[in-house]
């Protein structure tokens, strides 16, 4: 994948030939004023990396508005994702050009018309599609001639107002174009000649920089964003090697030089902080790497900071393997880093779903600002969870010793003296109720992925309940780990929701969170509780979750249906607490 | 390292995604379903980026068929036939 930042565009395209398709179809519709195709290469590469083939249709806002595509086109209807990308230069000319030259009355009017066109083409896009709109915002247009005075460009009054249509328009947002223009430079970014004979505005690099842009937030509506980052140690954490050099002459660097290794730590560090997991694979006698650790001041990453480590003279596929299942994530939720290509191409040969990183001299040099682009990690929010996450996989070794020391199962869970809370609609934390639909693929029985607004709508709607289970027991806290959301329609309710986060199994919390949604149901008069499951590309362990539980298929294969009072919870729980039932009038109640 | 001539024609049958083999000096838009205005475009934008070139309208508009886009190259880079 760091190709495809250095490789020129004639490289791109050949490797986008070459690359295989992905197995799930993800339909972009580009709505554009300009030609936009230069963009293909670079999103079928980024797709194909997370299992996605791509395709695209293109649109024209200025025939989007009206209503050709109200007219019974479904374009829009099949889009999985709309990506908006309006130039000035196009919508309005002479603001783009002369800004610094208009009557201010002129220059308000043409930006009203950008405004309105915007406002006029969000709405119809809305009306016609629920999917996430990702909107580019506009260039900063700062040209000027006879002033050296800085001004407020246009852009950035309408880009604000952009801001605040798309927050209020629900599962929209707005990208950083200028971020896109920082990172190619002006000159590589434009090509004044081709934007002149046939419309196209952009050079390759700059596509580049849109389709990276893109994506970051592709792979959180698809459920690919990375979460574990592996680093390997000599060459990579530090300079040289512990086993030759000896502790003392290990290149790292004092607090404040500009070291290469420091500066990697210190985003493996940030990382870390915003609840990406950590581990270590290096092939290395282990109390050797932990005395660098405790014996180097200027260390800056801890023992502590790692949930899991490999650290043995075993092949790294193997290694990789085992971190993968101790921490009990998925192979493609990882990030390799290592020094060695040798390693590195060991790993993409024999564990093809790991992404792997070869820290070449450019990737040492600007760790940070590569992740930065390749977005891997990237998420719209950051919640409080994301905090507890780390420690909750520390934790995890001292359950271990406990699991160890009884006999039974059932003996272990009780020991952890778990107590259980669920809270329901306005109580739950709404940013990390989608931040679990985004990041919850194995425990996942129906992997929709609903974006904050969404849940924002169920919470508020009358006919639906969220509920989030969050746990913690007498080793830590595990913090909101489990989610369902249950619509209910007449005398029967519906499972749209049901998942738990990974770190979560085999402790019997899902039966107090079906329990619960059984509660409810019934509450509400409802006759049956229908469940759903469906396949996706690593739920496969929850495909019996409801079978299990007596519900009776029914005929399509895929929903299940339950009775209300057939279904008995587990009781290993010290204490569980549940909402009140009597929060909502029961929905027989007001529906003809 | 292969010749200019390589080069364009690797380009022309990555974007136009036609085996080397198939690639014909005549061969032009016409002939080929996926050769259309939008994928003109990319090969265009390709072979400038590659060779850091940008042509002009008019010889933009010469280059309609494979032997004129591999000319067209040419004779920017200063390379004659002999050099194929």
């Amino acid at each position: 994948m760091l190709d495809l930042l250095t490789s020129s565009y004639a490289q791109v395209l050949q490797a986008a030939r070459r690359s295989r398709t992905g197995s799930r179809p993800y339909r972009i519709v580009i709505v554009t004023d300009s030609t936009m195709s230069p963009i293909e290469p670079f999103l079928t590469i980024l797709g194909a990396d997370i299992d996605l083939e791509i395709s695209l249709t293109y649109a024209d806002p200025a025939t989007t508005v009206p209503d050709s595509f109200a007219a019974g086109n479904d374009t829009l209807k099949h889009a999985d994702c709309i990506l908006v990308l309006l130039s000035l230069r196009c919508q309005a000319p002479d603001l783009h050009d002369r800004a610094a030259f208009l009557p201010s009355p002129t220059r308000d009017d043409l930006e009203d018309h950008v405004r309105n066109t915007a406002t006029l083409l969000l709405s119809a896009l809305r009306q016609q599609s629920s999917a996430p709109i990702l909107w580019f915002s506009f260039e900063d247009v700062t040209a000027t001639l006879t002033t050296l005075a800085v001004s407020e460009p246009s852009a950035a009054r309408l880009n604000h107002f952009l801001a605040t249509r798309l927050a209020d328009t629900g599962n929209a947002h707005l990208l950083d174009f200028s971020k896109c223009l920082a990172q190619t430079g002006h000159d590589n970014a434009f090509d004044p000649q081709r934007a002149r004979t046939i419309s196209v505005l952009y050079r390759p690099a700059l596509f580049r920089e849109i389709a990276l842009e893109s994506f970051k937030y592709i792979r959180n509506f698809t459920g690919n964003t990375k979460k574990c980052l592996v680093l390997d140690c000599d060459g990579t954490l530090w300079g040289g090697t512990v086993g030759e050099d000896g502790i003392d002459n290990l290149l790292i660097g004092q607090e404040g030089s500009n070291s290469p290794y420091l500066a990697i730590q210190r985003t493996a560090l940030d990382l870390h902080d915003n609840g990406v997991l950590l581990a270590l694979c290096s092939k290395n006698d282990e109390p050797a790497v932990w005395q660098v650790f405790d014996q180097r001041p200027d260390m800056i990453l801890r023992k502590s900071h790692f949930a899991a480590h490999r650290i043995n003279w075993d092949d790294k596929p193997a290694n990789l393997r085992a971190l993968a299942q101790q921490l009990n994530i998925a192979l493609d939720s990882i990030v390799f880093v290592d020094d060695s290509v040798f390693e590195t191409s060991m790993v993409e040969k024999l564990v093809p779903q790991i992404t792997c990183l070869t820290l070449d001299k450019a990737a040492l040099l600007d760790f940070r600002g590569i992740l930065s682009r390749l977005g891997w990690f990237a998420s719209p929010a950051t919640t409080k969870d994301d905090r507890l996450r780390a420690q909750s996989y520390q934790d995890d070794g001292q359950r271990g010793i406990l699991r160890g020391a009884s006999a039974t199962l059932e003996e272990y869970l009780r020991s952890l003296s778990m107590q259980v809370a669920i809270v329901a609609n306005s109580d739950i934390d709404i940013d990390r109720a989608a931040q679990l639909c985004r990041r919850t693929n194995q425990f996942n029985l129906t992997l929709h992925r609903h974006g904050a607004d969404e849940i924002a709508g169920f919470v508020a709607a009358d006919d639906t309940d969220v509920f989030m289970l969050s746990v913690r027991d007498k080793v830590g806290d595990l913090g909101s780990i489990g989610l369902a959301i249950l619509h209910h329609r007449h005398d029967q309710a519906f499972i749209d929701t049901f998942l738990l986060s990974c770190r979560a199994f085999g402790r019997g919390l899902e039966d107090i969170l079906l329990t619960c949604c059984v509660d409810k149901a019934r509450h509400r008069g409802a006759t049956r509780l229908v469940g759903k499951y469906v396949p996706g590309p690593r739920n496969g362990l929850v495909c019996g979750f409801y079978k299990d539980r007596n519900f009776a298929p029914h005929q399509d294969g895929e929903t299940f249906g339950l009775s209300p009072l057939a279904f008995t919870p587990p009781d290993h729980f010290a204490s569980i607490t549940t909402p009140s039932l009597q929060q909502r009038e029961p929905i027989g109640a007001g529906i003809t | 390292m292969p010749g200019l001539r390589d080069q364009v024609l690797d380009i022309i049958s990555a974007v136009l995604d036609i085996d080397r083999q198939s690639i014909t000096e005549s061969l032009s838009p016409q002939d080929l379903e996926n050769w259309d205005s939008t994928q003109h475009v990319v090969l265009l934008l390709a072979i400038e980026d590659e060779f850091d070139v940008t042509f002009t309208d008019e010889e933009i508009l010469r280059m309609d068929n494979i032997a004129a886009i591999v000319a067209a190259v040419l004779e920017r880079k200063g390379a004659t036939s002999g050099d194929l």
